[in-house]
């Protein structure tokens, strides 16, 4: 459970969030829709300790992050971020420099089929390949927290499907937030949408 | 497996290399040095072993730090050469041989070696922090891995240039020392010298070792780094502080090598099909220090009737690779 308070951000004079009172259920798959430049990943990036210099308190299982050192927020967090590195090493190291267990990485494997991409560099690998690696990399990373920024951006139809599904399974277990412009997560069972406007997050009715 | 295959014969290979380099260097077919006299082999082997040493530990810290620059810039072309480390230590050596000499020709003393050795090594120092301070100041602002590189080459320009402003007003016999000094050389006389250049290359080699699982996930990208519980700052300092000491200390002694460290962690992640500092390290070391022997090798041989600097024989080895690099990163 994410809980938020007196939250206000602004970046070079530009308010993105001002007084924001939120929370974010456990167990439930929450879409965050938002126009661009809205504050969408820079939200992900204050809860996942990158930016430090925000007004008001966020907790993540009732722990105020801002007290939480890099480390102890790693456990809490597991995050995806829109781009990938296009660093020169092998798919398998995408794990073990994650330090994820090589059972655990082939268990996703498993899951997301990529078992024969393993010992392929990420750089020949194309765009969403790539993104499909590093989402099944912060699913396998068993922390309560899971941020998927635009998970389906690079996705086909099918790697698209299958995602759904995963999700779904994957949020009994924790609380899940996805930035997107995708309106086919809208429709995903088991979710809350947002809509951030007017510098605040709104509950948009739900669809189902 | 093909790893420990390989890793023995880079051993065999180093072990042959210091062999030559200790008793078939010069001329090998040359039987006039064994009609010599028993303490003049013994000095000259003395020097043979210290020369090996410079090179072994001089290569091995300059391409360690290499690996762990290419790293931490997220750049390929990263190295103490590139980045324009290793200029501004010249450009800094250059500045102290012509005050060191001039004042103690005005002042009437003369200064110790070892005191000179001393400055040298703190000049460089200041040198090769200010400039990976101006890089990670650069790197906050841009993260364009091209600008990284550019910013390299115009600082190494621009002490160049100041560096030869100061040559034109030495005089004959420093401009002869400043020469030689840039040209590079592992031949060392004092042992102090080599002492302080082990001692801070194993130091530097254990604390780099130490943070190898950081490196490995900072290979992830700054981002995902953080998000795995890396404290950025912390490791970008530590691994900008190690630089600068272990490039100033070597510098200082062996004078402006280039190349080594940017070819030889290159040479090793093509061997081993492995990204893992841990093991990247050990096989940079060996690879770095079996090029710094043959080109040690080299410039001892007596046909070409005298020393070939160091430098020269590894830009001549390294440009081309260089090349190749580029062109192949092209590709991709």
């Amino acid at each position: 459970m994410i809980q938020i308070q007196n939250f206000s951000y602004e970046i070079q004079h530009k308010k993105l969030f001002k007084q924001v009172n939120t929370t974010f259920e456990s167990q439930k798959i929450h879409t965050i829709y938002g126009d661009n430049g809205i504050g969408k990943t820079t939200f992900f990036q204050i809860l996942s300790g990158i930016i430090r210099a925000y007004e008001g308190q966020i907790y993540i299982q009732n722990q105020d992050i801002k007290s939480l050192n890099a480390l102890q927020l790693s456990d809490l967090i597991s995050i995806c971020y829109a781009s990938q590195p296009q660093s020169d090493i092998f798919v398998h190291e995408v794990f073990s420099f994650s330090q994820i267990h090589e059972n655990e990485r082939n268990e996703i494997a498993k899951l997301f089929g990529f078992m024969d991409f393993m010992d392929r560099n990420i750089q020949a690998l194309s765009e969403g390949e790539r993104q499909w690696i590093f989402l099944a990399r912060s699913i396998a990373r068993k922390a309560t927290v899971l941020l998927l920024d635009e998970p389906t951006a690079f996705l086909d139809l099918s790697k698209r499907k299958k995602l759904k599904e995963i999700l779904i399974k994957a949020s009994q277990s924790r609380t899940i937030l996805i930035n997107t412009h995708d309106e086919d997560l809208s429709k995903i069972s088991n979710n809350i949408i947002w809509n951030i406007d007017n510098q605040n997050f709104n509950q948009v009715k739900n669809l189902n | 497996m093909t790893s420990k295959k390989s890793l023995f014969l880079l051993i065999i290979f180093n072990v042959t290399l210091i062999i030559l380099n200790l008793f078939f260097r010069g001329n090998p077919f040359d039987v006039q040095n064994y009609q010599m006299d028993f303490n003049m082999l013994q000095i000259i082997f003395k020097l043979r072993v210290f020369s090996v040493l410079t090179a072994i530990f001089s290569a091995i810290g300059l391409s360690m730090i290499g690996l762990y620059l290419q790293t931490l810039f997220q750049n390929p072309l990263a190295s103490p050469f590139t980045l324009g480390i290793s200029p501004i230590a010249s450009l800094y050596m250059s500045i102290l041989i012509f005050f060191s000499s001039s004042l103690g020709y005005y002042f009437h003393f003369e200064w110790s070696s070892a005191f000179v050795f001393f400055l040298q090594i703190l000049f460089s120092l200041f040198g090769a922090y200010f400039m990976l301070f101006l890089i990670q100041k650069i790197i906050k602002r841009n993260i364009n891995q091209s600008f990284v590189i550019l910013t390299g080459i115009l600082i190494g320009t621009f002490s160049g240039a100041i560096q030869q402003f100061i040559e034109s007003y030495m005089s004959n016999t420093q401009l002869k020392q400043n020469f030689m000094w840039n040209l590079g050389s592992f031949d060392i006389l004092e042992s102090y010298k080599i002492l302080i250049l082990c001692f801070t290359v194993i130091m530097g080699y254990i604390l780099l070792f130490r943070i190898a699982s950081k490196a490995n996930m900072y290979l992830l990208g700054t981002q995902y780094a953080q998000n795995l519980g890396l404290d950025v700052t912390s490791f970008t300092n530590k691994v900008v502080w190690i630089a600068s000491i272990v490039v100033a200390v070597i510098t200082a002694i062996t004078g402006p090598i280039g190349f080594l460290g940017l070819i030889a962690p290159h040479i090793a992640k093509m061997i081993l099909k492995d990204n893992r500092h841990e093991n990247l390290l050990i096989f940079t070391s060996f690879i770095a220090s079996s090029i710094a022997l043959i080109c040690l090798f080299i410039s001892h041989i007596d046909y070409l009737n005298q020393i070939i600097s160091i430098n020269i024989i590894l830009s001549i080895l390294g440009v081309p690779f260089t090349l190749f690099l580029l062109f192949r990163q092209n590709k991709a």
